[in-house]
């Protein structure tokens, strides 16, 4: 059963368009993977199912088109974003980051949430009152995902959560990002460099070339086709 | 000495009223990254509005209070009809052009509705001036300070209690950040827009009575409160009255004290203030460096 | 795309046979040189006051069109200007006709002065700081009143036509005007398509590249902000002339303000659009005057937030809009003359009609 749906996806930035017809689904409780080399257009992807950038195409999510909404409308029907860089408000404590993450839920359900999350990363619980520009990238990227999931979205979107991150941060992030998906089932997308960690917590992969979906698989079936593997992730 | 403090309280109150006025600049520019040079006439407008809504027979309170629903609304239209549309270019300089003009219709346009002679308004207390010790305070000034020591504490809460007030600072600080958890920030901007012109409604009327009401009656200050808001840091509120306290004061003094500058004169100390701060500190005192960064 | 997105196009020169452009100069000169002989002195002051802006408007547009910085501050320089004027014709005898060089290197200098410590400064900062200087202008004149003779102001009698011309007052100085504006377009138009135009426009563009390319950014800014001032003081000059009078009210916001909605309403960064811009400055305020005192104002802010909204480009880029497909038609060109269809003005060029 796939939670998120895109049909014929087009994008473009200014006259350049950039994703030529893109189809790929989302199956519900899993971890997709979105790979491909730089510039293919993953980002992209996620920014268009976001609306941040002019698309045209479908983008069916839960059985609802989201095509024509706009970003705060379909944030609000639960599809948490979390940006390439982190996207967290540098000026705002760790608390005030998370607070607002809960913006469109009720104060209580914020409040038992942020509670959790203080839980899972009790290195954000240390730093609450810290302003968020102070963390390191690590912990920045912590924040961001404990951000994102204090609303208990449907379905969560990741940009390149390894960027700017040493390695062994990295796999830290991932196993947490694998672990979150195992405990609450919340849907996860997460496009990715690092292929090789990717594959590890995903279940299925989508790989992009060129603006174009190359192939859907399966992330075991990729992670053992040589042949494909070597093309377009050239390991 | 007792003439030295006399003109650090008389620089307060007008250092309160630079205050307000910069505060409604700081809330813009977090919002939206300009300087609305339309500010004081904003200002000003509403007060002839509190005026006009005293002359059909409201009792004061009332007036003002009506004048600063008057200018929320109006705050809130400008950002949402004039600011919002050219908003998303990285060059501000369209925007600041737009707020010249609309500078220049509001304070034509108060010259044509009221005309351009003096009128009085009334103040908002009579009684004769309180003595503090060795200083003396008009009834009315106490007003001013106070109402914006209660606005500065309002904005206090809003802004660092509430969620509402969370949201505009993140809307201000990450608009693509904020659109992404479900803040609606378009509707953040124009409540920002909103709330800085009532607030400068209300710095006029209360000020309205020793400036005398006219179309040019904040063209003056304009220069203070931009002084104000620069020393303080463009993205400051608490920036912006400690900014308001200390050019009301310093200007008074230097009026006062420096003989060979005198009352005119006073204005092109504000100008080389704004020059400083900006060549030296840009952020200001209580700003945030990007602000440096233009 | 919308008929609002059509016009806020750029749009590139029009492509006139050069036959078409010398034969519109020649026209156009002959007009300006004959017209005032038969014109009444009021319609000559008029015209004089157009030629006044354009030569103020030329520099800003040096300015703004070229380094993208908006200067508010200009009213100064031209008051600097106007009352060297008056101070030194009228109160110490020296010739007039020496103001205009002296008033240009006095206002360059001072330019270059102010413009060291402001160019540092960007954008809305820079608008901030020159804003502060028109703000403080009229202040100034009348903190130095012993020099200037504060609020009363002077009253200029000088600059007579002499004898052996045979002209009006009016004409001689209508004439001046026209000298010193020619001067000015002549003197930009070099700077433009010279090696400092082409600097400014790397500077405009991209200005860390620039630098990096060994252009002098913060030189070449500082004297184009000079040269914009120098251009304004000289202007300040022939505005004394044609008034009679200078004062300290006059030089504040307003003419800040009408020196901006010139090269908006023209359009930022051509030459044309100066002529445009000055036209509607100068005449607005008449026609709007048997409306009402506040009619001008109004319609000047108004027409600052339409042209921004609707014609970023300025009336020259309905002007280029219309009449473009018509005068490429116009035959006589030879192949190698077509300009390059780049929307912004970057070198305006004397045969160019529009």
């Amino acid at each position: 059963m796939s939670l998120l749906a895109v049909h014929d996806l087009h994008a473009r930035y200014g006259n350049a368009e950039v994703l030529h017809g893109i189809d790929f689904d989302v199956p519900a409780g899993e971890v997709t993977v979105v790979l491909g080399a730089n510039g293919a257009g993953k980002t992209t992807i996620l920014r268009s199912i976001c609306a941040m950038v002019h698309t045209s195409g479908r983008i069916v999510f839960d059985g609802r088109d989201i095509s024509g909404m706009r970003t705060d409308r379909i944030a609000r029907l639960g599809i948490a974003h979390v940006p390439q860089g982190r996207g967290t408000f540098g000026d705002l404590t760790v608390e005030e980051n998370l607070l607002i993450g809960g913006y469109t839920t009720s104060q209580s359900a914020t409040a038992r949430s942020i509670e959790r999350w203080y839980e899972f990363f009790p290195r954000l619980r240390e730093r609450r009152t810290q302003l968020a520009a102070g963390l390191s990238g690590g912990e920045q990227q912590m924040l961001a995902i404990a951000r994102a999931l204090v609303p208990e979205p449907r379905l969560l979107l990741l940009d390149e959560p390894s960027l700017g991150l040493a390695p062994r941060i990295t796999q830290e992030v991932f196993r947490a990002l694998g672990q979150i998906n195992e405990d609450t089932g919340t849907t996860i997308l997460v496009v990715e460099q690092n292929a090789h960690l990717a594959l590890e917590i995903g279940s299925s992969a989508v790989l992009v070339d060129a603006g174009r979906v190359v192939a859907q698989r399966p992330a075991e079936a990729l992670a053992h086709d040589d042949a494909v593997r070597r093309a377009y992730l050239g390991y | 000495m007792q003439v030295f403090l006399q003109q650090v309280v008389d620089g307060l109150t007008w250092g309160a009223l630079y205050a307000a006025f910069a505060l409604s600049i700081v809330l813009v520019y977090r919002a939206s990254g300009i300087v609305n040079f339309a500010q004081g006439e904003m200002a000003m407008i509403s007060a002839f509005c509190a005026w006009q809504f005293h002359q059909w027979g409201a009792p004061l309170y009332l007036a003002i209070a009506g004048a600063m629903v008057v200018a929320f609304l109006f705050g809130a239209l400008t950002e949402r009809v004039l600011i919002r549309p050219l908003a998303s270019s990285p060059n501000h300089m369209p925007l600041v052009i737009i707020t010249l003009g609309l500078m220049l219709v509001l304070n034509s346009a108060a010259g044509w509705i009221w005309g351009v002679q003096s009128k009085e308004f009334p103040s908002i207390v009579s009684g004769p001036a309180i003595t503090l010790g060795p200083v003396a305070m008009s009834r009315q000034s106490l007003v001013i300070v106070g109402a914006v020591v209660v606005v500065a504490a309002l904005l206090f809460v809003l802004f660092q209690r509430t969620r509402i007030g969370l949201a505009m600072r993140a809307a201000a600080g990450n608009p693509e950040s904020a659109r992404l958890i479900g803040v609606p920030v378009g509707s953040m901007l124009t409540i920002g827009w909103g709330l800085a012109a009532a607030i400068g409604a209300l710095a006029a009327s209360l000020a309205a009575p020793q400036l005398f009401l006219q179309p040019n009656m904040l063209v003056a200050s304009l220069i203070y409160a931009f002084a104000a808001a620069v020393l303080g840091g463009l993205d400051s509120p608490v920036g912006a009255i400690v900014g308001g306290l200390c050019v009301g004061v310093a200007e008074n003094l230097a009026g006062t004290y420096i003989s060979w500058i005198g009352h005119d004169f006073k204005q092109a100390v504000a100008l080389a203030l704004i020059l400083g701060v900006l060549l030296l500190r840009p952020e200001g005192l209580f700003g945030t460096r990007k602000v440096a960064r233009v | 795309m919308t008929f609002l997105d059509s016009l806020r196009r750029p749009r590139a020169e029009l492509d006139a046979p050069l036959w078409l452009s010398r034969v519109t100069v020649v026209a156009v000169v002959l007009v300006a040189v004959v017209a005032p002989l038969v014109s009444a002195p009021y319609v000559n002051f008029d015209r004089s006051m157009v030629l006044v802006y354009i030569v103020v408007g030329l520099g800003l547009n040096l300015l703004t069109g070229n380094t993208g910085q908006i200067s508010l501050g200009h009213g100064f320089f031209f008051a600097v200007g106007a009352y060297l004027s008056g101070v030194l014709v009228e109160n110490h005898g020296v010739p007039y006709l020496l103001l205009l060089p002296l008033a240009f290197v006095v206002c360059y200098l001072v330019g270059y002065a102010f413009g060291l410590p402001a160019l540092r400064l960007r954008g809305l900062q820079l608008a901030l700081a020159t804003l502060g200087l028109a703000l403080v202008t009229p202040a100034v004149i009348k903190r130095f009143e012993h020099v200037t003779d504060g609020h009363a102001g002077i009253n200029i009698s000088a600059a007579d036509a002499p004898g052996f011309t045979g002209l009006e007052r009016d004409q001689w100085v209508y004439y001046l005007c026209l000298v010193v504006a020619l001067f000015a377009y002549l003197a930009v138009r070099r700077l433009s398509t010279g090696r400092i135009g082409r600097s400014l426009i790397a500077i405009r563009d991209y200005e860390a590249v620039a630098t990096t390319l060994g252009v002098p950014a913060t030189r070449a800014k500082t004297t184009v902000f000079a040269l914009s001032a120098a251009l304004a003081g000289t202007g300040g000059v022939l505005y004394s002339f044609v008034v009679q009078y200078v004062g300290p009210e006059a030089f504040g916001l307003p003419l800040a303000i009408a020196f901006i909605t010139m090269i908006v309403v023209g359009g930022l960064g051509t030459v044309p659009g100066v002529v445009f811009g000055a036209l509607f400055v100068v005449y607005v305020p008449q026609w709007t005057a048997d409306i009402n005192q506040s009619a001008a104002g109004i319609t000047y802010g108004a027409a600052l937030i339409l042209f921004i909204f609707v014609l970023p480009y300025g009336v020259i880029s309905v002007i280029r809009g219309l009449l473009g497909p018509v005068v490429s038609r116009i035959p006589g060109r030879r192949r190698d003359t077509r300009p390059v269809p780049d929307g912004r003005d970057a070198s305006p060029d004397l045969v160019t009609v529009a």
